[in-house]
């Protein structure tokens, strides 16, 4: 209980700092990112109006916190071209959190057996598995992404290169083009997953009670699906979530490689376009998603290992 | 003629629908507020027509206008109103609607406004408009055929109801294809207006007869070139534009067709004449002689897709052209520096700014690095579209920009020449010269004008002319029929089943 | 395994310093557009013209002095936080809970977001690369400590009267080095690849410096028809990361085996 409080804690002090350093970060660039909508022939006085109210001379903690609720309540504004964030935000929402997911689900299919298998039947299987690893580690995601669409959408034409289709217009062509990008993705935090599970499971397989159920003739290849598999879930439970989390600063650029129209290429364009607004509200949004994900793995090693509830 | 009636009996099945790839999208389709290239491409000759436009051969050619004359004096213009054309929501075009969306265009067209001091159209008739000008209207026609700001005709009410921003709220045209839907960031679409009624048996250019055989038009926004490319090739769209270069060999092989027309428009590197290290002509004609064009240009198209001459005008536009030569367009790095010594020059840092829009930003990158490799210290800012606009506002952040010019059908169009457009062009003199030519009673005086002032203009370097580009475009193997003039059309684009 | 280590070590100094010859930013050349590998231009040309090698080694270079400010900061940032923790009234559980709100900023974010605010910059790619950090850092040298509260000789030590932060330089700090210096190898790691990243999206460093991500950016319309341009940077990037991941394999191995 205490863990769960600390955890809810946890996120409300997320928002405030990361909150307060987005609004002190803006305060000091509020001159860049002036609005789209100035025609050129407004000058002067005018234009220093409009900045007054952009900035209105209230102190400094009366305006960060009118900045702290209108994120709360929603009321977001418009971006450097003029659009509704909040609308332009749930529009693209869609996209990331299915690729997000997605992802996640390829790395541990792909990430599991392989685990498991290559604890198995160690010796050639798992200095492969190593080596493929280490390689996808070694580069940066988006060479990953350039890779899978040389072979897959360029050379073999079986999906693709770029592009979203959304679901309402097809469910096929949907899953068709976020395959690649969820690829890319997934086989990087499936490289990290069976790196790390790997080792808890060989932790798991050489702990008094498996060495004790293998003295007592247990076949070895089932012991670890069977005694080393469980307690070895939570370790998986927090690579999941870790991944999840990272699955935000991942998309930013899987969407750019891809030309996803997602939240990630949306910060990015925000980036460029310097707009401090939109990419302030994405990276408070991003903070609190990462948050709530962190809380929800909590609950679920709660609830998965009994003997964490004593540790308090 | 006969082969023309033949046409639509050898015409294959019509094909539902095309997807075009665009690599903008339009802020807003009001045409004759906003001078988008891709929100001409999908809404004039589309949605909407004009009393007059350019055909093939560069001729103005009646289009909502059954006639028209230009008095003697050429102070007075008036239209005879072709009769019975529907409006997409059932109305009749009037000269009620006429006066209302050409005096719009007036107040919103500076360039128009010039010519016309400050007098409108009237209606003269049921069917007829006129407007008498205080000075002399010589090039008025011409720029209702060709502003970049289009001269569309849309029903009075529209114009009544538009909003509090200025801008009308609903798309409604004479043209054969009608607003269906816009899904921001994503596409827009059209559809065929099935009580169209073509005003001429054959076509020319943007002129003439328009069949609108495809159903559907879908025009997709999408920025990424390897995407457009991509997608393309992959069967998602049937057609995109601003091919690069290094694909045509590819395109070809798979069957595509690759459309180019002529010169779009040109690359200007515009100087900051109000402040900075440009204020010094030495140092801008240093910069253009420094400079190397053809990297430039190949920096932004690769290997084909634009030619490399200084006119401020394009190659086709042979009114405007010179027989002269500029002075510094001919690289001569040594020359350069020696203006840059004995200029005010003080070895500060050249500041470029470009926008990312199709590969401008490479430009810029390969003149700072032409700067560098001659001892010049050069940086580069590259920003979106929007925040390129604000910054360019700002004289102190910035001394030379990189942007495409559209061609105009008129020198005195070109926003460079103008003191208050980002440059802020300052000699009072040239000034003077660029608007006589409004004055000019004929189009061939206006051209001798103008030969001369062009070679002025070289020797005052306004702006670098590294190069001009001609936008290629590509289209699905079995699509026929599609229109290049300044963009690609697909009112008369059919499918080919033999293909 | 100590081996390993060795031989990745090799490589990154080999690649740094064949780096340090050949790197050049290069001159934009119309003519010399995309040209294949050859005995004048070992990588090829890039889309403007310029010499690939060298831009390579340039941006190999800008890699390795963006990555090597954060490790080294990181480290220091290591020791001190360590000492911190050891010193009995230090706020440990607030300073924790408060560093792992920066677990919610990874570096790509925060580095997007400062471009947002004022442009790509080195000193901007640093910061967000080192605040990224550290969470991992914090975290990792606590429990280091909490095993250290416990140790003989330092409480030995410290009830004789000798000074904490002599105590802390010669019984604490050999321990937490190589701990420390294994996480400034990842963190070195984890920074290249992330430079790369940002630099893909052209919100790394600023547009004039050659890095191996823009010029990947630049690779990728000509992926197909010029694949030097992404195979020759590619094949480094590995190289480098293969490198650094031989230096951690092979110093864990002993780090456990030692404990």
């Amino acid at each position: 209980m205490k863990r769960l409080i600390r955890r809810i804690l946890s996120i409300l002090l997320t928002l405030i700092v990361v909150s307060f350093a987005v609004f002190t970060m803006q305060s000091f660039s509020a001159g860049d990112s002036a609005s789209y909508m100035i025609s050129e022939e407004v000058g002067g006085a005018a234009a220093d109006a409009y900045m007054k109210a952009m900035v209105p001379d209230d102190p400094f903690p009366v305006r960060y916190l009118s900045f702290l609720f209108s994120f709360l309540t929603g009321d977001w504004g418009r971006s450097v071209s003029g659009q509704d964030i909040a609308e332009l935000i749930t529009r693209k929402a869609g996209v990331t959190i299915s690729l997000s997911f997605l992802s996640i689900l390829l790395a541990v299919l792909i990430a599991l057996p392989l685990s498991i298998l290559s604890v198995r039947y160690s010796g050639l299987l798992r200095k492969a598995v190593s080596l493929s690893a280490v390689l996808i580690m070694a580069i940066p995601s988006f060479l990953t992404g350039f890779f899978l669409i040389i072979i897959f959408s360029a050379g073999l034409g079986l999906f693709p290169p770029a592009g979203y289709t959304s679901p309402s217009v097809s469910l096929l062509l949907w899953l068709r083009s976020l395959l690649l990008p969820s690829l890319t993705l997934a086989l990087l935090h499936a490289s990290l997953m069976i790196r790390i599970f790997r080792k808890a499971l060989d932790e798991n397989m050489s702990k008094p009670f498996t060495l004790s159920i293998l003295a007592f003739g247990a076949d070895r290849k089932s012991l670890v699906t069977q005694s080393a598999l469980k307690p070895s879930l939570p370790v998986l439970y927090t690579l999941i979530a870790s991944s999840l989390a990272s699955a935000a600063a991942g998309s930013a650029v899987t969407e750019s490689v891809f030309a996803l129209p997602g939240i990630g290429s949306l910060l990015v364009s925000a980036a460029l376009s310097r707009d401090a607004r939109l990419s302030g509200i994405i990276v408070m949004l991003i903070a609190l998603a990462v948050s709530v994900i962190y809380m929800l793995l909590e609950c679920v090693l709660l609830a998965a290992d009994p003997r964490t509830r004593r540790e308090a | 003629m006969m082969i023309l009636i033949l046409f639509p009996a050898c015409r294959a099945e019509e094909d539902f629908s095309v997807n075009i790839a665009l690599s903008q999208e339009p802020p807003v389709l009001d045409v004759m507020l906003n001078s988008s290239i891709s929100g001409k491409m999908i809404a004039v000759g589309n949605i909407y027509e004009k009393l007059l436009v350019l055909d093939e051969e560069g001729r103005i050619k009646p289009e909502l206008a059954s006639s028209w004359t230009l008095s003697e004096d050429g102070k007075s213009l008036s239209f005879t109103i072709r009769e019975g054309v529907p409006f997409h929501n059932g109305d009749v075009l009037e000269a009620e609607d006429v006066a209302a969306s050409m005096n719009r265009w007036l107040d919103s067209t500076p360039s128009a406004r010039s010519v016309t001091g400050g007098s409108y159209f009237r209606e003269t008739g049921p069917l007829s408009v006129e407007i008498k000008g205080e000075g002399k209207l010589t090039f008025l026609p011409v720029m209702i055929a060709s502003s970049p700001q289009s001269a569309v005709i849309m029903p009075a009410e529209c114009i009544e109801q538009a909003a509090e921003d200025g801008l009308v709220t609903e798309f409604i045209g004479t043209g054969p294809y009608m607003f269906s839907a816009w899904r921001t960031g994503e596409y827009i679409e059209l559809c065929a207006f099935a009580d169209y009624k073509p005003y001429a048996d054959d076509s020319s250019g943007l002129w003439g007869r328009k069949d609108a055989g495809i159903e559907t038009l879908r025009y997709y926004f999408v920025p990424d070139e390897v995407t457009r490319e991509m997608g393309f090739e992959g069967g998602i769209y049937d057609a995109y534009d601003c091919v690069s270069s290094d694909y045509l060999e590819r395109l070809e092989e798979k069957g595509a067709k690759i459309l180019q027309g002529g010169e779009n428009g040109s690359i200007a590197l515009v100087f900051n004449k109000k402040e900075g290290v440009a204020l010094d002509q030495k140092f801008r004609q240093a910069v253009s002689l420094i400079a190397d064009r053809d990297t430039l240009m190949r920096a932004c198209y690769g290997d084909s897709g634009f030619s490399i001459h200084s006119g401020y005008m394009e190659k086709e536009q042979s009114l405007w052209l010179t027989d002269r030569e500029d002075p510094y367009s001919v690289r001569d790095p040594e020359r350069g520096k020696e203006l840059l010594a004995s200029s005010s020059y003080d070895g500060s840092t050249v500041r470029i700014l470009s926008s990312n829009l199709t590969n401008l930003d490479k430009i810029a990158i390969a003149l700072a690095s032409s700067l560098e490799s001659e001892g010049i210290d050069a940086d580069v800012t590259v920003l979106d579209w929007a925040s390129f606009i604000e910054k360019r506002k700002d004289s102190s952040s910035w001394d030379i920009y990189v942007s495409a010019m559209t061609k105009v059908p008129l020198p005195q169009l070109k926003t460079y020449l103008s003191p208050s457009f980002p440059g802020w062009f300052g000699d009072g003199e040239l000034l003077e010269r660029t608007e006589d030519l409004n004055d000019a009673g004929t189009l061939e005086e206006a051209s001798m004008l103008w030969n001369d002032l062009q070679v002025d203009l070289w020797e005052y370097v306004p702006v670098m002319i590294p190069g001009h580009y001609s936008t290629i475009y590509a289209v699905s193997g079995d699509l026929e029929g599609v229109i290049i003039s300044d963009g690609f059309y697909f009112w008369n684009a059919y499918r080919d089943a033999s293909h | 395994m100590k081996r390993r280590r060795l031989v990745g070590i090799i490589m990154i100094v080999l690649i740094a310093l064949l780096s340090l010859l050949l790197a050049s930013a290069g001159t934009a050349a119309g003519s010399e557009r995309l040209l294949s590998p050859s005995l004048e231009h070992p990588a090829g040309t890039d889309t403007m013209g310029r010499d690939l090698a060298g831009r390579i080694a340039y941006g190999v270079l800008v890699s390795f002095s963006i990555a090597l400010p954060v490790s080294v900061i990181s480290i220091l940032l290591g020791i001190t936080l360590s000492f911190a923790f050891s010193v009995s009234g230090f706020p440990t559980i607030p300073f924790l809970m408060l560093s792992d709100t920066m677990k919610s900023l990874p570096p790509v974010l925060l580095a997007l977001f400062l471009n947002a605010l004022s442009g790509p910059g080195m000193l901007k790619l640093i910061v967000a690369l080192t605040v990224g950090n550290v969470p991992n850092i914090a975290r990792l040298c606590h429990s280091r400590m909490m095993v250290l509260r416990s140790d003989g000789p330092s409480l030995a030590a410290l009830s004789m009267g000798v000074g904490r932060i002599k105590v802390f330089m010669t019984h604490m700090l050999p321990f937490l080095l190589p701990y420390l210096g294994t996480e400034a190898v990842s963190i070195f790691s984890a920074s290249i690849l992330t430079e790369a990243s940002l630099s893909y999206l052209g919100c790394g460093v600023p547009p004039m410096i050659p890095s191996l991500g823009s010029i990947l950016a630049e690779a990728r319309p000509v992926m197909l028809s010029a694949p030097w341009m992404i195979a020759f940077p590619a094949v480094i990037l590995a190289l480098i990361g293969i490198a650094l991941e031989m230096i951690i394999s092979g110093s864990s191995e002993t780090d456990t085996a030692s404990h």
